[in-house]
């Protein structure tokens, strides 16, 4: 089958538009407008979730998000996480909460969030996942490569899924998510 | 081959890169015979038909270092433990 991509420039995020099979139960995606950090733990990791308290969050350190004031925090690893906010002064807001026990590094430049739904979304995302998503409550969260990009997802809610990907992988990812998405549609909101 | 990741759960092997023997550790360098040690260290290396312990990094996961118990002959995988947990024990 030709690729139906292959008019557009490779290197370049999709267009916002539809794409391939024009039904109802297309899949339905959109990049968030959010900050970004990572946060990392010292060797006191339970130090570090009793201070997340102050920022409203009762903080997992496992493969979770967990939800807080205007935050959420992705767990990517022991001791690690992912810090996502649509407000401004991520960065500062975390190191006045967690030094000396955790250090912050800005992601916001480098990463970009999706948010992916529709009725035909698992379908699209066992293509693309090596993952038993089926088995994921709301908030479970996993590291995985996805059409070879390494990304974390989560599930937000019982018909959203989140993925936080790598900025220069964003073209290729769209890509690879339009290319599963095929035969139901895709609904790319930009 | 399907390695059970400490933290993120049961994963393909190709999401793992290879580091090999997990047995060797580092020699004193001040020993009188630390040549002889370390060209051991840095060189030798078992290949067992069977039991092993062996080193795997978790690349496109939780980017942690595993330490995995398998049998190379069935591929079978008895344990599972991040690597620093058992160099610190």
């Amino acid at each position: 089958m030709a690729d139906f991509l292959a008019a557009l420039p490779l290197g370049k995020p999709l267009p916002a538009g539809l794409y391939g099979a024009q039904n109802f139960e297309r899949v339905a995606l959109c990049r968030l407008p959010v900050d970004a950090c990572a946060l990392v733990a010292g060797r006191d990791v339970a130090a570090v979730i009793e201070k997340a308290k102050v920022l409203g969050v009762d903080l997992c350190d496992g493969p979770r998000r967990s939800g807080g004031d205007d935050c959420a925090l992705i767990g990517t690893g022991p001791g690690r996480w992912l810090v996502l906010s649509s407000a401004s002064g991520l960065a500062a807001r975390l190191e006045a909460a967690f030094a000396p026990e955790a250090s912050t590094f800005e992601q916001g430049g480098g990463l970009v969030v999706l948010e992916a739904s529709g009725p035909t979304l698992p379908a699209v995302l066992a293509k693309l996942v090596p993952l038993d998503l089926a088995t994921f409550a709301d908030d479970d969260a996993a590291t995985v490569t996805a059409a070879h990009i390494n990304l974390t997802l989560w599930r937000h809610d019982a018909t959203h899924w989140r993925f936080a990907l790598g900025r220069s992988y964003f073209a290729a990812f769209l890509r690879a998510f339009a290319c599963a998405a095929a035969e139901y549609g895709l609904d790319w909101a930009g | 081959m399907l390695i059970p990741c400490p933290y993120c759960g049961v994963r393909d092997a190709q999401e793992f890169s290879y580091r090999g023997d997990a047995m060797p550790v580092r020699p004193d360098p001040a020993a009188p015979d630390a040549e002889e040690k370390f060209h051991d260290y840095v060189y030798l290396r078992d290949n067992p038909a069977g039991a092993f312990k062996e080193i795997w990094h978790h690349s496109a996961g939780c980017r942690r270092w595993v330490e995995v118990e398998r049998d190379t002959l069935t591929h079978e995988i008895k344990a599972t433990r991040f690597s620093a947990e058992g160099r610190r024990a």
